[in-house]
């Protein structure tokens, strides 16, 4: 038996050193950038340094030169191809809404042949699940995967996953591989933001994963109020606070649905009070008052804006709308869809809201009443500083990458793709991005947009109309302008054309959000790190009481002075933890 | 009874007004969505649907036909039903017959019992549970939704309950007349249980076809979701504070409630359709099952 055994190892040992120095032999070229990453840090930036002008120095000149380069030095390019071709492996999180041509799947598809064709990159999906929502089956299904170890090359994630990532020390540290790899437009792109979404996707200055960058402007928030009941009660446009109030009560009781009725709704709320589709984000800004992200107060620190005094003022009124009967009384049951009955059903003409409102859920008020008009403006303030409407970091995920992949690179490469072909020079967003009518940029793996790209298809498409000249549009912006002139022109069709305009269109919501931009006025979320330690353990409990305050303060059953109970209540739950927590981060971002 | 008290009556008036009050709160949301599947959207959105169809339509239905993955869920769904059922009874018959024997009989029958009713109580947790599916190769395949679920060991506790109350002198009758544990289970234990093998099968089934946790967690591909997996991720509420990254024109899918309901109703249908069927065992086995001689 023993003898038995040893014959085993040295066997064992022998195929080893074959496999060893037959694998090492391959590494001559390119891959030694690649190699040294799967290396400590330390060796990485040396081998960095001996890979020459390939490694530091990537401007779009020298991928030109270099282009001519043998095999595998091309594969050290951002958008340079691997010879023999790599296997990378991810998972893919899907929703109901991706539809495919004939004959592709999410496992093959435009994207995935561009990946093999263009970068010699296979991928291999190593599961597919269907539903993207927040705590639905593909957050459970990562979650799992985490737990269990059973994870792919690339990791597609949210920012809590993310974290037990980085602290279960199973992904890799990206910063100098980005640095390398990254294409200047993708550089660009990433940071297009102010540097928030790379921050976001950092530990302790390491950056752990690629930001699915988006944008934080469109989810400003503004006034929608019915403009053809406007016009019939003769009011003002909104332009402070008490045009405001005044157009709330008329559209309560002056009957502006002409039914000789008192049936309609103030100001339309749902259960959240803040966010989703007639949240009051708005109302708030208008006070100044910021609650639920963290702000710079007078003194350089960062405060929470749910316990600021601004914001008991801003509820105060609220209760107050609430006890006259101008905001809708039952919203402490209503989701988003629920709230958006009412308007549908003609009963409300006015909520605070975001760019998209129109084509969801205004479209069905249109639908059913021809004669509804829907506009936005910019929100009004209470006093004579303008009103900030508040933004949040837009990362709709991150692209982490496994401690051992082979390839860590091939993450950002095909992020270079993406980002190339949908708005680089050579982009052809009719084969990627929206071809005969099918969303194909969603079959990307890696995914990242510049922060403007709705504020540009607005100014596109409205240059476009007034022209009268569509050529220099891209698809996406075609797809808006052949549907707002088609509509412009009063052809038949959905009314779909008509959201189109109220959002893209010359008075669409876009012009809103174009002038909170220039005008400098949007209030940035300062804290954009990963959820701190209390955060985790105490937020969500915090947020719930925050949210039974408010509506208790609202609806009337606590007294207004129950706000400050609250405050107090806040910070001894873990409010004052995690206020030292966020400005510690904070101390550390400088 | 010719006469009734009026304490009677009352309590008879009460009681049917109790259950019917209970019934109508079961039945109430199930015509709701039925009326919202037969609705155009319009009307469903703003609201106007309550147990009537609004401006009556097919749409949903017609869409709900042509979409491939509502139907290929659905042979999912009926594949797992009937293989998951036959399997769970076999199983279940299998094991319920040993272990109502007396401790005289079978001597290690009490740790037994104990050590299968200890899986009632205590689970290895989620991730155990999937690394033991996937390390032994299941995952991705219709054995994953059957075989970690193959033994149902409640029903096996009705089973065996059931098979004790049996007269014992029946088993006696067959060991002397030459028949071996097998002949006795098959030809006399099986057939004279008919009522709770039926209500037992209606569980199983029932079971297979309502789970969509094990169907998402355990298979790869939306492909091959079971019905219920794949409508919960039709039914999920979209999260809506995130709507640039997405595309824009994702929003016409979130007020398409009335396709929702469609396949919301059209997934209850068949089991609907099975209780009325099988439903008159179902408390005659139970009640049968409890009781002791």
């Amino acid at each position: 038996m023993a003898v038995k055994q040893r014959h085993l190892l040295a066997i064992v040992l022998v195929l080893m050193l074959v496999v060893v120095t037959a694998c090492s032999g391959n590494d001559n070229g390119g891959n030694n950038g690649a190699k040294a990453d799967n290396d400590h840090a330390n060796n990485g930036a040396a081998a960095d340094n001996s890979a020459g002008n390939d490694g530091k120095n990537d401007k779009p000149a020298d991928t030109g030169n270099n282009g001519g380069n043998a095999g595998n030095d091309a594969a050290a390019e951002p958008l340079g191809k691997y010879d023999p071709p790599i296997e990378v492996s991810t998972v893919r999180i899907i929703n109901d809404t991706y539809k495919f041509a004939e004959g592709d799947t999410i496992d093959n598809n435009v994207w995935y042949k561009a990946y093999a064709d263009e970068l010699g990159i296979k991928i291999k999906n190593d599961w597919v699940v269907s539903g993207d929502g927040v705590g639905g089956p593909g957050e459970q299904k990562m979650n799992v995967s985490i737990a269990s170890g059973d994870l792919p090359d690339i990791i597609p994630v949210n920012p809590n996953q993310l974290q037990q990532l980085i602290d279960a020390d199973l992904v890799m540290d990206m910063t100098d591989v980005f640095e390398k790899y990254a294409s200047p437009l993708t550089k660009e792109i990433m940071n297009a933001d102010g540097g928030y979404a790379m921050k976001s996707a950092s530990s302790g200055g390491k950056l752990m994963a690629l930001p699915n960058t988006g944008s934080s402007m469109d989810g400003a928030a503004m006034i929608w109020l019915r403009s053809d009941w406007l016009k019939k009660l003769n009011l003002p446009e909104p332009k402070t606070m008490d045009d405001v109030y005044a157009i709330i009560d008329a559209f309560t009781n002056q009957d502006p649905d002409g039914n000789n009725k008192k049936d309609t709704v103030g100001i339309a709320l749902n259960k959240d009070i803040m966010g989703g589709y007639a949240g009051l984000d708005g109302f708030f800004n208008a006070f100044h008052a910021y609650p639920g992200i963290w702000f710079k107060d007078a003194s350089g620190k960062l405060v929470n804006g749910s316990v600021q005094p601004e914001t008991k003022a801003a509820l105060a009124k609220l209760a107050e709308l609430y006890k006259s009967g101008q905001i809708d009384k039952e919203f402490g049951v209503k989701d988003g869809g629920k709230a958006g009955e009412s308007q549908g059903a003609g009963k409300n003409g006015f909520s605070f809201g975001q760019m998209w409102n129109p084509l969801w859920p205004m479209v069905s008020s249109k639908d059913n009443d021809p004669n509804a008009e829907w506009q936005s403006y910019p929100l009004a303030s209470v006093d004579d500083q303008p009103a900030r409407p508040q933004v949040t970091l837009a990362v709709g995920g991150y692209y982490a990458v496994n401690k051992k992949a082979k390839h860590p690179e091939a993450a950002v490469k095909l992020m270079n793709l993406y980002i190339e072909k949908s708005f680089g020079e050579s982009s052809d967003p009719n084969k990627y991005g929206n071809a005969n009518g099918l969303e194909v940029f969603k079959y990307a793996i890696e995914l990242a947009s510049p922060p403007t790209k709705n504020l540009d298809a607005h100014k596109a498409v409205t240059e476009a109309l007034k022209s009268g000249d569509a050529s220099k549009l891209n698809p996406e912006q075609t797809l808006y302008y052949d549907k707002i002139s088609s509509y412009l022109k009063k052809e038949n069709g959905t009314n779909e054309r008509w959201a189109y305009d109220r959002v893209f269109g010359e008075t669409g919501s876009f012009v809103v959000i174009d002038k909170y931009v220039s005008e400098n006025l949007l209030m940035n979320n300062e804290f954009y790190g990963a959820p701190t330690p209390t955060m985790v353990s105490k937020g969500s409990s915090l947020k719930k009481m925050e949210l039974e305050v408010f509506t208790k303060i609202i609806m009337g059953s606590s007294p207004i002075d129950a706000f400050d109970k609250f405050v107090k209540d806040w910070n001894s739950v873990g409010g004052e933890a995690m206020t030292k927590e966020v400005n510690e981060w904070y101390q550390a971002q400088q | 009874m010719h006469y009734m008290t009026s304490s009677r009556r009352a309590f008879i008036i009460f009681n049917y007004a109790f259950l019917i009050g209970l019934s109508l709160l079961c039945l109430l949301p199930l015509i709701h969505v039925l009326a919202l599947s037969f609705s155009s959207s319009a009307a469903a959105t703003a609201g106007y649907v309550k147990f009537w169809p609004v401006q009556f339509t097919t749409n949903s239905y017609h869409f709900v036909l042509k979409k491939p993955e509502f139907l290929a869920s659905v042979w999912v769904s009926l594949q797992r039903v009937s293989l998951g059922t036959i399997v769970n009874m076999a199983l279940t018959v299998l094991l319920a017959y040993p272990l109502s024997k007396e401790v005289k009989a079978f001597r290690m029958r009490t740790y037994y019992v104990w050590a299968f009713f200890l899986t009632i109580l205590f689970g290895g947790g989620l991730i155990p549970w999937y690394m033991v599916i996937k390390e032994t190769g299941l995952l991705d395949s219709i054995w994953a939704l059957i075989i970690p679920g193959a033994v149902p060991v409640f029903n096996v506790i009705l089973l065996l309950n059931f098979f004790r109350g049996l007269p014992k002198e029946l088993e006696e009758a067959s060991f002397i007349d030459g028949a071996g544990h097998w002949t006795t289970m098959w030809r006399i234990y099986v057939p004279l249980s008919l009522p709770a093998l039926a209500t037992i099968t209606l569980f199983a089934m029932v079971g297979h076809w309502n789970s969509w946790f094990d169907g998402l967690i355990l298979m790869n591909s939306p492909d091959h979701y079971p019905l219920q997996s794949y409508l919960q991720t039709v039914v999920i509420r979209r999260d809506l504070s995130l709507v640039s990254q997405s595309s824009l024109a994702d929003l016409a899918n979130v007020s398409d409630r009335t396709s929702k309901a469609a396949q919301i109703f059209m997934g209850a249908l068949p089991i609907l359709l099975v209780y009325p069927f099988l439903q008159r065992f179902f408390m005659k086995g139970i009640v049968l099952g409890s009781v002791k001689e």
